[in-house]
């Protein structure tokens, strides 16, 4: 298959952005709204459904654009085309919250990598983003990551977020590793993945680790997030004050338009 | 002989990256073949590959064995490849089907239905047999349980009704006597001053008639009719029946959801409770046989309910609890003209019913 190579560097420490360098021709998506900048001679175009070259036809992008969906994510991608003749062009695709942005090159472990549900931030074109179904009910329900997943074939370069800090942990064959429910940002298909109860009924109760750990068994590798999203959230809504509206979305208090300079802000995710 | 397969997969192990290299390798009757630079052992037999289901949705399969440098792995999702393995590997090995040990399994398993499962299906079961699940429950509520429920009410009531006495009560009273003479439940008949034509009956044995219903009456049997129809209401427990399958669908739902609120609050409106159209078809037909059994001419009945139809243009009161569709007609019609002769050529009752009418005839 033919993907687009690109080149890329990370900035940042706790609130990256990735900046992507695209030859002439070459393309990159994202996901909508996560364009940070990018430099002239390039374009862009929305798409329906991912814009790997998978679908074909309208109901094939339906199809595209409806897991899309499942998956909690926009209908859309866009696509970021640079038409320069000669030279290097920048995109910037920035990260939605606080966390680490890794990049993993699908040529290099299989063509699939499977993750959670809003953990994709951008790929090179033709990348195919597909949603992938937890057959096990017990990792369902308890797993941390729900029945759907995400699911990135293909063999160029894919970028991913999640919050805290990134952290890759090779498995060897056997090599098992617990983790806690919900700090699981992807796993490569071999990984088996399962739920144990927490060991002693004390611990299960007050231990503050829930009743289930997530496990994991090599070979393969996974991808950790030292701070789930949903859980940095939880802590933030706990401190805010609760006198008074003004707060929770937008958060631009006193702001003469109010609730109108949001929606004109944009950016409302 | 089997022809071998060759097949794509991922393997990991000693001289591989740690996520894997994609390596093309070779089923055969003896075991794989997977020769590359990294790995110069690759040639396990099956007796030596242990064989798994995994990966992480449980779809994939795969193969782990020892060569000289460590323990190699092999993954496929690739359902040929994972048919081919199985062909060739029958008998010879056995699979390995990953799951949670049992501790959590039973957890997990227990958690699933006790939060998600068992609600699910005790909302289907009450949503798809709330009626039989209501008269179960109303079969189990003692007469005597029902008529101090009718004393509650008919005592609330009493208040708003200007209760009539004289010939039209002793009219009432002794047709309601005569349908009424086997019941377990201890009848009591009233006439009240209301101009609506309506009858009700309250759980327990309370009938209420309107003289609207009287005036509108012209003969006794027709009031017996309406009489036999209202004692039937009470005889099969259609009230409490509708309570039971009105509130208790809603009790079964809010006891799920954990919102008590809104049931506390139903009680004053019970009394508005309609009666279902079954309830109505059999209140109709049992009382056509009580009427029948006491000798009294059926015909009385078909002749009010159509009465009735024929000012259904009218807001009567009976008429919205009764709806006097032509289907329950028709069927009354059937019932009566299906019933032997000698029962449609009952003697009147001995009752003026021209008095009886003129006793309740508003003062002019």
């Amino acid at each position: 298959m033919a993907m687009d190579v690109i080149d890329y560097k990370v900035y940042g420490a706790e609130m990256q952005f990735v900046e992507v360098e695209l030859d002439p021709g070459e393309a990159a998506m994202g996901e909508a709204g996560s364009m940070f900048y990018m430099e002239a001679d390039i374009t862009m175009e929305t798409i329906f459904g991912d814009g790997s070259a998978k679908q074909t036809g309208f109901l094939g992008k339906l199809m595209g654009a409806g897991k899309r969906l499942l998956t909690g994510e926009s209908l859309f991608t866009t696509v970021y085309t640079s038409t320069a003749l000669e030279g290097k062009r920048k995109v910037a695709f920035a990260a939605p919250y606080p966390g680490k942005i890794i990049p993993i090159d699908l040529g290099k472990v299989g063509g699939t990598f499977i993750c959670q549900k809003d953990a994709f931030l951008c790929a090179a074109k033709g990348v195919s983003l597909g949603i992938a179904f937890q057959r096990k009910l017990g990792v369902g329900f308890f797993g941390g990551e729900g029945f759907i997943m995400q699911k990135l074939e293909g063999d160029g370069m894919a970028f991913l977020h999640a919050g805290g800090t990134m952290h890759r942990r090779d498995l060897k064959p056997g090599e098992v590793l617990r983790v806690d429910t919900g700090c699981l940002v992807g796993l490569q298909p071999s990984v088996e993945y399962d739920i144990q109860m927490v060991p002693g009924i004390k611990t299960a109760l007050f231990g503050g680790e829930g009743l289930f750990f997530a496990t994991l068994r090599g070979p393969g590798f996974v991808l950790l997030q030292s701070l789930p999203f949903a859980r940095l959230a939880s802590r933030i809504f706990a401190a805010a004050p609760t006198s008074k509206g003004g707060g929770g979305i937008g958060g631009e208090q006193g702001s003469i338009l109010g609730g109108l300079g949001s929606i004109l802000g944009g950016d409302n995710d | 002989m089997k022809e071998p397969l060759r097949a794509k997969a991922q393997i990991f192990g000693p001289g591989f990256p740690p996520a894997g290299a994609q390596i093309e390798f070779e089923v055969g009757d003896s075991g794989l073949r997977v020769k590359t630079a990294e790995i110069n052992d690759g040639t396990p037999r099956w007796s030596a590959i242990n064989l798994a289901k995994s990966g992480w949705d449980g779809l994939q399969l795969r193969l782990e064995w020892k060569g000289a440098a460590g323990t190699y792995s092999l993954a496929t999702g690739d359902a040929e490849a994972i048919a081919a393995i199985r062909r060739f590997s029958a008998g010879k090995s056995e699979v390995n089907t990953a799951r949670p040990d049992a501790a959590t399994r039973a957890w997990s398993n227990s958690l699933i239905w006790g939060t998600v499962m068992f609600p699910l299906l005790l909302l289907v079961v009450i949503a798809w047999q709330h009626q039989r699940i209501a008269d179960w429950a109303v079969d189990l509520i003692p007469v005597e349980q029902e008529t101090k429920l009718g004393e509650i009410i008919f005592s609330q009531q009493k208040a708003n009704l200007k209760l009539v006495e004289g010939e039209s009560l002793a009219m009432v009273r002794d047709i309601g006597g005569k349908l009424t003479r086997d019941s377990r439940y201890k009848f009591q008949f009233f006439v009240t001053e209301d101009k609506a034509v309506n009858a009700y009956a309250m759980p327990g044995g309370y009938v209420v008639v309107h003289t609207g219903l009287l005036q509108l009456a012209d003969t006794a049997e027709e009031v017996a009719g309406v009489l036999a129809h209202e004692v039937q209401h009470v005889e099969q427990r259609h009230s409490l029946r509708g309570m039971a399958q009105s509130l208790g669908l809603y009790a079964g739902l809010s006891v799920l959801f954990g919102d008590l609120s809104g049931l506390a609050s139903l009680g004053g409106d019970l009394l508005k409770l309609k009666f279902s159209r079954d309830h109505e078809t059999e209140a109709d037909r049992e009382g056509l046989k009580s009427l029948v059994a006491q000798k009294i001419n059926p015909s009385g009945m078909r002749d009010f309910f159509g009465k009735m139809a024929a000012q259904s243009k009218l807001d009567l009161g009976f008429l919205s609890t009764h709806p006097a569709s032509d289907e329950r007609m028709a069927d009354m019609d059937r019932l009566i003209k299906a019933l032997p002769d000698e029962a449609q050529k009952a003697a009147p009752l001995a009752v003026d019913y021209a008095a009886v009418k003129a006793s309740i005839a508003p003062p002019k």
